[in-house]
């Protein structure tokens, strides 16, 4: 704006003059003026009020500017005369003195322009007022500019004094300022608040004989000593506590730092305290948290097992070490399963791929192995009971922990309960083998006529002789399942045949107590089961029913089929259970009570056996009955069941034996469920299924049969699938249709690696029913149609 | 029908020969040991061989072994006579070798039917 005004002046010199020279500098003033405007407008950009007053100056000084190019420019054409001259100049006046006035509005509304400026800009403006001394009105907007430049350099300066002053005192940090003998000066807040002081309290107060250091003799001596180190200009450092007025003790991270003048003078001390209580107590905490989780795993009968997402050992507890024999470092960084769980007591080597720990891993659910082997060091075999479970922290799989026992001491305790209960049965069952030859021989007449009375006697004796070898037999039973050792040999048996059966061999007992025996609707159905065990099943039922039937009563059989499951049912004209009394029902020694005394020879274990076989069949038990309306006992066993482990060979000579026409798979699965699982899926669909578990029995069943389709598993123990593949093709084989049922995870090339003829690639656990029965209809293109229900079709 | 039954208690020998007394043209030869077992069938032309599985001193599975060495009881069809299993766990003897398996307690008065009904059975297989 200066400048602005000093164009005018050297306008008006020129006007007077005509003096060229006077032009030039009226340019530089011009720029000097827009350089001014924006600087101007820079700093009061923050408030909405003077940037108006700034533009409002714009405006005037360009009109001011423009007004005395435009007399420059008439000038030159000559076409002033001295009177337009003179008014020319009048207005350039008038129009500097508007300007002025805004200044002026400007600088009052900043309001703290020191004083010495104010006095200069009035002055400066008194002598702009007058024409002659224009010249001097150019500085008023340099100092209007200067003004409020100052002003605003002193309200940063103390905004930016009170924000530090806020920071020292409410930092958490205990703060103040020491002489360098140690007095203080100065304390924050924070510092003042823990003792309870305020600053004119403690103003040149020895430190060392402040609040902050009561009942501290040792933190005093230290500070001592740390007050003549830091004077010297050395930084100070130490922990010590603080306690309060309550007694409350507060760990301190105590400093003192040298504050130097511009001479590297030490000026002051900056004494700060840091609160480390919680700190500290976290640190404890958690160390004591690691100490005591640490105990715990070396305390620990169990053996602990981490794994990386590899399956390598990263921690194994002492116990672990101790039950595998194996020191830490010989484990740590070695593959769990390569090293401990590779192979079997029986010498097969074992599936890395189904390997239960590293299934874990990379399916991320936890399993439980209720029995199993690993390997020690010696290469002795010790048995164990393993859960693996994932290990996932912060939501990213992690690898797993494996958590095993010895079971040594178990599996004796069992063989010694198992081998007791096969004592005992034996102890029991030889005297009764007499007792029982001696009974029945005696009433067959083989010790001589005997007397009515006697007959009935010895009848009794006899009776009661049979229940007990019912018990033992019983016992034994209950025994096994509850071991869960009772293994059913499944066969395909006629369910028809086996109620005729067991409703004959019941008729003396229903005639015995007079009640009818019947069956109706009984179907002519093929299943799979354990024959001797579902006999037993039915026989219970049916006596059950006879003995709790009226005289003249009826005990009737009738069956239905309904989704799969094939129920039984054994209906009696009985007393009826109450609800209450059907629950206890399938117990173990649990006989109704009943008004009903006549003796019914049972052992109380019937019904408990009936419902832990029907189970192990797949199906279920139980009672519909209502008091005085007779029940109904019923159980049911899965019809599509196959699950008879048929070895390879068998399959051969059965497929020899039945209709060509349907297709036939070669099975290549190691591990029995899923090949169990595949041969009954399969077997349902229609085909003949040929079941084999290793690589070499895989070429040679293919070398002697003609096969439709190889469903292969990859990681056979003996030969990986590729190998099988690879040797088919050699063999001219390379047409077979293939599925190929891996757990890993092919990619394409691999995918394309392990082709034959047409060929489909399943994700084992993947893959559902459905879907690997539509594969197999692809694979055999149309040759044949399969469908769920079983159905084939020719195609 | 020779017959030689072995087993060490003599109860149940006595049950067991009573029941088969009236069977016509039935000869039973009772032995109380393994050894005395050994001894019969060494010396004797034998149609069937019942050993009872637990006997003190020799067992029914060492008797069984010596006896099949026998060159006159190479063929002689051999029933075990056990207390120890049950019906359904048979199986294992069948494969050692044995003809059949009788479960005691067993009814005298079948017995004979029993022994024929193993006999008849074990013919079959070895046919097939």
């Amino acid at each position: 704006m200066g400048q602005c005004l000093k164009g005018e002046s050297i306008v008006r010199a020129y006007l007077l003059t005509d003096d060229q020279n006077f032009l030039v500098e009226r340019e530089l003033a011009s720029k000097r003026v827009s350089k001014d405007l924006d600087k101007l407008d820079k700093l009061v950009a923050d408030n909405a009020e003077q940037k108006t007053f700034a533009t409002a100056v714009r405006q005037f000084v360009q009109k001011r500017v423009d007004y005395s190019s435009k007399i420059v420019t008439l000038n030159r054409m000559n076409k002033l005369d001295e009177n337009e001259t003179r008014r020319r100049v009048r207005e350039s006046a008038a129009l500097t003195s508007s300007l002025v006035k805004h200044l002026h509005l400007m600088r009052d509304k900043e309001n703290d322009l020191l004083q010495i400026r104010q006095a200069q800009f009035d002055a400066a403006i008194d002598r702009a007022n007058s024409v002659e001394s224009a010249l001097a009105l150019a500085s008023i907007l340099a100092l209007t500019l200067a003004a409020l430049m100052t002003y605003r350099y002193f309200t940063e300066k103390t905004q930016l004094d009170k924000r530090y002053r806020a920071i020292f005192d409410h930092t958490y940090q205990f703060i103040g300022l020491l002489t360098t003998d140690g007095r203080i000066v100065e304390a924050n807040q924070t510092a003042l608040k823990l003792v309870g002081a305020d600053q004119s309290q403690i103003k040149g107060v020895k430190f060392v004989d402040t609040p902050w250091w009561n009942d501290n003799p040792e933190g005093k001596r230290l500070l001592q000593e740390g007050i003549e180190k830091a004077a010297k200009g050395e930084f100070v450092r130490f922990e010590t506590v603080h306690t309060s007025k309550d007694g409350e003790v507060m760990a301190i991270d105590f400093s003192l730092k040298p504050v130097f003048d511009k001479n590297g003078e030490v000026s002051y001390l900056l004494p700060e305290g840091r609160d480390m209580t919680e700190q500290k107590l976290i640190q404890m905490r958690i160390s004591e948290s690691e100490n005591r989780v640490q105990a715990i795993l070396t305390c620990l009968a169990e053996g602990i097992c981490q794994l990386d997402v590899d399956g390598k050992i990263v921690y194994i507890n002492s116990a672990a070490q101790q039950i595998l024999q194996y020191k830490e470092a010989e484990l740590l960084g070695q593959f769990m399963h390569e090293k401990v769980h590779h192979v079997r007591p029986d010498g097969t080597i074992r599936n890395k791929e189904n390997c239960p720990l590293l299934r874990v891993i990379k399916e991320g659910t936890s399993c439980r192995v209720s029995e199993d082997w690993f390997v020690r060091k010696d290469d002795s075999f010790v048995p164990v009971e393993y859960v693996s479970s994932p290990l996932v922290l912060d939501g990213k799989n992690n690898g797993a922990v494996v958590a095993f026992q010895d079971i040594t001491a178990r599996k004796e305790a069992e063989n010694r309960v198992s081998e007791f209960y096969s004592t005992v049965s034996h102890e029991l069952r030889t005297p009764l083998t007499s007792i029982r030859g001696a009974l029945r021989l005696m009433e067959a007449g083989k010790g001589g006529e005997l007397s009515a009375r006697g007959k009935q006697l010895i009848g009794m004796g006899r009776q009661e002789c049979d229940r007990l070898v019912r018990l033992v037999n019983d016992i034994l039973d209950i025994r096994k399942l509850e071991a869960g050792k009772l293994e059913l040999s499944l066969a395909k048996a006629n369910i028809k045949t086996l109620i005729d059966r067991s409703i004959e061999n019941l008729r003396p007992l229903a005639e015995e107590h007079r009640v009818k025996l019947s069956a109706e609707g009984i179907l002519d159905l093929e299943l799979a089961c354990d024959k001797d065990r579902v006999t037993q099943i039915l026989t219970n039922l049916i006596s059950n029913a006879i003995k709790f039937s009226p005289q003249d009563g009826t005990v009737t059989l009738s069956m239905s089929v309904k989704a799969n499951f094939l129920k039984i049912m054994v209906r009696d004209t009985g007393a009826g259970i109450s609800q209450s009394n059907q629950k206890k029902l399938f117990r173990v020694f649990q006989q109704v009570d009943s008004s009903d005394s006549r003796p019914k020879g049972g052992t109380g274990l019937g019904l408990a056996i009936c419902k832990a076989l029907a189970e192990q069949h797949g199906g279920q038990v139980g009672v519909e009955s209502k008091e005085g309306d007779g029940s109904t006992f019923w159980f049911t066993l899965p019809v599509d069941m196959v699950s008879m482990e048929v070895p390879a060979i068998n399959n051969i000579l059965l497929a020899h034996h039945v209709s060509e026409e349907r297709p036939k798979v070669v099975i290549a699965e190691d591990d029995d469920f899923t090949r169990h699982l595949l041969t009954q899926q399969l077997t349902k669909a229609g085909l003949i299924c040929i079941s084999v578990q290793t690589g070499e029995d895989t070429l040679e069943i293919l070398r002697k049969q003609e096969a439709d389709l190889l469903f292969l598993d990859l990681g056979l123990p003996d030969m990986d699938g590729v190998k099988v593949i690879e040797e088919l093709k050699e063999r001219g084989r390379g047409n077979i249709p293939l599925i190929v049922y891996t757990a890993r995870d092919l990619n394409a090339t691999q995918k394309a690696g392990t082709t034959l003829g047409t060929t489909r690639h399943l994700t084992k656990s993947l893959a559902t029913e459905e879907q690997i029965l539509e594969a197999v209809n692809e694979v055999l293109q149309g040759r044949w149609t399969l469908d769920v229900k079983g159905e084939m079709k020719n195609g | 029908m020779e017959i030689l039954l072995a087993d060490d208690d003599a109860n149940i020998r006595t049950v067991a020969i009573i029941g088969l007394e009236d069977e016509p043209g039935w000869n039973v030869t009772e032995a109380s040991s393994g050894f005395q077992a050994l001894e019969v069938a060494g010396s004797q032309s034998l149609d069937v061989i019942v050993l009872d599985m637990m006997m003190p001193g020799m067992d029914g599975m060492t008797t069984f072994g010596k006896i099949r060495e026998l060159d006159n009881c190479k063929n002689v069809p051999i029933i075990f006579m056990t207390a120890k299993v049950q019906k359904n766990e048979v199986d294992g003897y069948i494969k050692l070798g044995a003809a059949g398996v009788i479960i005691k307690p067993f009814d005298p008065l079948s017995l004979a039917q029993e022994i024929m009904a193993i006999l008849e059975k074990a013919k079959e297989e070895s046919r097939a």
